[in-house]
């Protein structure tokens, strides 16, 4: 609208910061499920691949570590049984020992113990600078150490703990026992290798960055570990407690009893979170576990993660650089388009658009807007004729007002036959022109005649409907004595020629003023009321025939009324009775009879005024969209008095 | 079931009554030596006042935590301070306390009181000096899965039981219970309970049952025997020395027990420091120095030694006499020694 105040806006951002937010956050969404999905899956894949990688590890150092106990105990069950037999003297048993460090490169001794009770101590042989030699045990508590007394107790074979052979070797040993029956008496052979070929074998793991292997015994013992100081020192539990966790423990439970696994050790007490493998040796039942730390065994996983993190970072900072330049671009199109609308917001309708990006939607929207502009300059067009025709209707309803208003008996004029009756009139037309009528007039020197219309319908053609009756009353009447003629033919002529099909209310009178007779007929119009000079009311309610304008044959009947000289003729439109309070109630006939019955003078602009006045006091002005018409005639007689 | 939290604040309580008496103790001590009714010191005492007195201590097993008193006693200069040059023997089963004191190899040695009567009777006459486990730590164990849920069960069981002196205690409380079972004798290795080779063990809670549990067995796997708990709770280890060296050097038993008793002190007051000190002389010795079962055996240890009102080191009559009791039931004694020839240190008690 041009010059109106625009209302305030509420904070808005730019076309590129929304679509950046929301992209933003689609684009961090979909990458944090990408990365959350691929380090999960991945992950898993590459846990697997590391469990059967670690498993296949652990199961080659298993069988180079077995391969030595294997042979060793072949040989042992060789001997036992040539000891059995007691065939071999002490030179060939010494000759076949021989033979068996020979073959077998890691067997480091052989003890053969025969029961305490036969009296001979232990014989020991052992390849001392490239010979085989033998010695006895002597004052050695032999019989309780575990290499003997387990065999011996439980009559099974039995790979020992290491144990430090301080008697021989001066080396950590560990020993295949077998129980023996050697010339009817009990006996353990006892074949040892050195822990070394154990440890060695394990110590060669290294596997990722800093993965490692631990060999632990049945007793959890640990053989080889990267830490020197726990070597045949602690146990895994030992550990376990001085870390104070208790899944450390667990674990080592599960490795001791034989069983081979895949379990992640939690990150605790500054010991990195790790994955252990772990695989019994067939042989003694002793463990060994492959260990790496989870960040070494995912490093790939976190290198993948990476490389997807920054690939993806830098699809989304393209994406929206992409975007915020798009955006750019589609604000420095818009601007132009948008100072163009904001001018014809204004109301310059013929603000030339810009030229508009080759895109559909724009052009789409150019051709709507050009269309929308042409549509608004033949509207503005149109408004304007409109308003042009509306003055110039107005100019002439003007005049056409002051026609009508020229057309009824002017109040202020010579009275008509003065001294025989005295008329006042009032028409208040609700808008410029009315569509109410009141006129007077002589037919003759003697004869007086009146009406009063409501022409229905307001405006222009109801004024023109009531010029016409006014004009066709003063032409048809003169030479009529009898209203119902006169309204009769004013029926024919507005049933021939009153195109909007108008109906016209009217009460016509004449009297007859040497008589003081009046004839009135009533065409669907108001009562017609007469106060005489003591006050008494007549109310003439009957109607005559319906409106006018509506039946061609119309019907129309009158009525005489003989009038005494200082009676008064009260006759009004429905614009009296039917005005309206502010609580909308009508004015009505019994307001109306209290202001007759309460005029203290009988003259007809005092009457008239009077009902006016009470009228204006009762109605809402604002609301009063009706014509009001008031004619008050006062029969002063036949003016012989 | 040895570190509840009211058992240690109660020690340490006790930590802090014993070095209280202990220090009046040794207060006492002095004065009682000092010259009274005008005679001059004794000429021993004028010559410790000027020599040094050498003394060799043997402890009755290898070195660990449970000599730690006599370590940190010697490294915080307790002996040096009265007067006392101690030397730390290596001990352990190639090292027979008994035989080390017979022979003269040693001076002072730690010896279960079982031991130390026995050995009196038969050898060199014996002086207790000192009783530093004040609770039996003796200990049965076995697998529950091997059938053992009440000590009926024991019966006809294979036992692992120490060989010689370090078995006594174990053999008296099966004769006192009336248990007859198999025994095994065994050198101190758990292994032949782990291997399922005997059904029960003899183990110190201070050592094997700590490393029965270091070998992956749960409490809850293992069926325990107690000695303390039922019923059966003599004291155990103790300083002892030969009736000769404690009449030519009484002084010096006096101050060998006190500083050693004072080294205790010092060592469950701060037991990192006594643990770095006794893992730096086991590594000496090459032997395995695993800090965390040293640290568990100092611990319980604590607990043996802080457990008699009347103080640290006390060997009670009703304790000494509940020990000969036994000893003569079964017949190991005929005749008990006279407590206080046996205590002397009863008199400084008092």
């Amino acid at each position: 609208m041009r010059g109106s105040t625009p209302l305030p806006r509420k904070k808005s951002r730019s076309l590129a910061s929304q679509l950046i937010i929301v992209t933003f956050a689609v684009l961090v969404l979909v990458f944090a499920a990408s990365l959350l999905v691929t380090r999960h899956f991945v992950g898993k894949v590459m846990l697997e691949h590391a469990q059967n990688d670690l498993g296949f590890l652990a199961h080659n150092k298993i069988h180079q570590i077995e391969i030595d106990m294997r042979k060793l105990e072949i040989q042992g069950k060789m001997l036992k049984e040539l000891l059995a037999l007691g065939t071999l003297d002490e030179r060939e048993l010494l000759s076949f020992i021989d033979n068996q460090f020979i073959e077998n490169n890691q067997l480091r001794s052989v003890c053969i113990a025969q029961d305490p009770v036969v009296g001979k101590p232990p014989v020991l042989y052992q390849l001392l600078a490239g010979k085989t030699i033998s010695k006895r045990m002597d004052g050695t508590d032999y019989q309780f150490m575990d290499w003997y007394q387990i065999p011996d107790l439980t009559n099974w074979e039995y790979w020992s703990e290491p144990w430090y052979d301080t008697y021989a070797t001066g080396r950590i040993l560990v020993s295949y026992s077998l129980p023996l029956q050697m010339a009817g008496n009990r006996g353990i052979l006892r074949l040892d290798m050195p822990l070394e070929s154990f440890q060695t074998v394990a110590q060669q793991v290294k596997i990722y960055k800093t993965g490692y292997a631990i060999l632990l015994t049945n007793n959890g013992t640990i053989v080889t570990h990267p830490a020197d100081s726990l070597l045949m020192n602690y146990t895994f539990f030992d550990l376990a407690e001085e870390l104070g966790d208790p899944t450390l423990r667990d674990l080592g439970r599960k490795m001791c009893s034989g069983r081979t696994g895949f379990l992640q050790i939690p990150e605790q007490n500054k010991h990195p979170s790790s994955w252990y493998y772990y695989m019994p040796l067939q042989t003694n039942q002793w463990t060994l576990a492959i260990v790496v730390p989870e960040k070494e065994l995912l490093a790939d996983l976190k290198k993948l993660l990476w490389m997807l993190f920054f690939s993806e970072l830098g699809a989304f900072t393209v994406i929206c650089g992409g975007i915020y330049v798009s955006s750019l671009r589609l604000n420095h199109t818009l601007k132009p388009i948008v100072e163009s609308f904001t001018r014809i917001g204004s109301g310059d309708f013929q603000t030339p658009l810009p030229e508009l990006p080759h895109i559909r939607e724009s052009e789409v929207l150019g051709e709507a807007v050009t269309a929308m502009q042409n549509a608004l300059q033949k509207y503005v067009e149109n408004i304007r004729l409109v308003t042009d025709e509306k003055n110039k209707i107005l100019n002439e309803v003007i005049f056409a007002s002051a026609i009508q208003r020229n057309l009824i008996p002017k109040n202020t004029g010579q009275p008509l036959s003065p001294d025989r009756i005295s008329s006042f009139g009032i028409l208040e037309p609700a808008g410029e022109i009315g569509g109410d009528l009141y006129d007077y007039f002589l037919l003759d020197q003697d004869t007086y005649c009146f009406a009063i219309a409501d022409v229905a319908g307001k405006g222009i053609v109801a004024a023109m409907t009531m010029t016409m009756v006014t004009t066709l009353l003063r032409s048809i009447a003169p030479g009529q004595n009898q209203p119902e003629l006169i309204l009769k033919k004013v029926n024919t002529f507005l049933i021939e020629n009153n195109l909007e099909s108008n109906f016209v209310t009217i009460i016509l009178g004449i009297i007859d003023l040497t008589t003081g007779r009046m004839t009135f007929a009533n065409a669907g119009h108001v009562p017609l009321y007469i106060v005489n000079p003591a006050r008494k009311l007549r109310k003439y309610s009957e109607t005559h025939s319906t409106a006018l304008g509506f039946l061609k044959n119309l019907k129309i009947g009158s009525e005489k009324v003989s009038l005494e000289p200082g009676d008064t003729i009260v006759v009004l439109t429905d614009g009296v009775t039917e005005a309206m309070s502010s609580n909308n109630d009508f004015f009505g006939y019994e307001r109306l009879e209290a202001v007759l019955n309460s005029l203290s003078q009988t003259h007809p602009e005092i009457t008239a005024n009077a009902i006016l006045t009470e009228v204006h006091a009762f109605s809402n002005q604002a609301t009063h969209k009706d014509d009001i018409s008031i004619l008050a005639i006062e029969y002063l007689g036949n003016g012989t008095l | 079931m040895f570190l509840a939290c009211s058992a240690n604040s109660l020690r340490r309580v006790l930590l802090f009554i014993y070095s209280a008496l202990l220090l009046l103790f040794l207060t006492a001590c002095r004065d009682h030596d000092a010259p009274a009714e005008g005679k001059t010191k004794s000429d021993a005492m004028i010559q410790e006042d000027t020599t040094t007195v050498k003394i060799r201590f043997l402890p009755k097993w290898l070195h660990q935590a449970q000599f730690a008193g006599v370590y940190m006693a010697n490294a915080k200069g307790y002996y040096r301070d009265r007067g006392l040059s101690v030397e730390i023997q290596y001990g352990g089963p190639d090292h027979s306390a008994t035989s080390s004191l017979r022979d003269g190899f040693t001076d002072i040695t730690c010896l279960s009181i079982f031991h130390a009567i026995r050995y009196n009777e038969q050898e060199k006459p014996l002086v207790y000096l000192a009783q530093l486990f004040q609770k039996n730590p003796n200990m049965l164990i076995g697998r529950k899965r091997a059938g053992l849920s009440s000590l009926e069960d024991i019966k006809g069981k294979k036992i692992g039981i120490w060989g010689g002196e370090y078995g006594e205690h174990v053999t008296l409380f099966l004769k006192d219970m009336d248990l007859e079972t198999e025994s095994v004798r065994v050198n101190w290795s758990v292994n032949l309970l782990l291997s399922n080779a005997i059904d029960l063990s003899n183990v110190m809670t201070y050592n094997e049952y700590h490393r029965v549990l270091m070998a992956g067995l749960d409490p809850d796997e293992l069926f325990i025997v107690p000695f303390r708990d039922i019923g059966y709770d003599m004291v155990d280890d103790g300083l002892v020395t030969t009736k000769e060296f404690y009449e030519n050097n009484p002084q010096a038993c006096l101050d060998f027990t006190a500083a050693t008793m004072q080294g205790w002190l010092y060592a469950f007051e701060h037991p990192e420091e006594a643990l770095d000190e006794t893992l730096r002389i086991m590594r000496q010795y090459h032997l395995p120095a695993n800090r965390n079962h040293q640290a568990w055996m100092l611990e319980v240890i604590k607990d043996l030694v802080l457990d008699h009102p009347e103080g640290i080191g006390v060997l009670s009559r009703n304790d000494y006499d509940k020990v000969c009791d036994l000893m003569e039931k079964h017949k190991v004694i005929r005749n008990r020694i006279d407590y206080e020839r046996f205590y002397p240190f009863a008199q400084e008690k008092k």
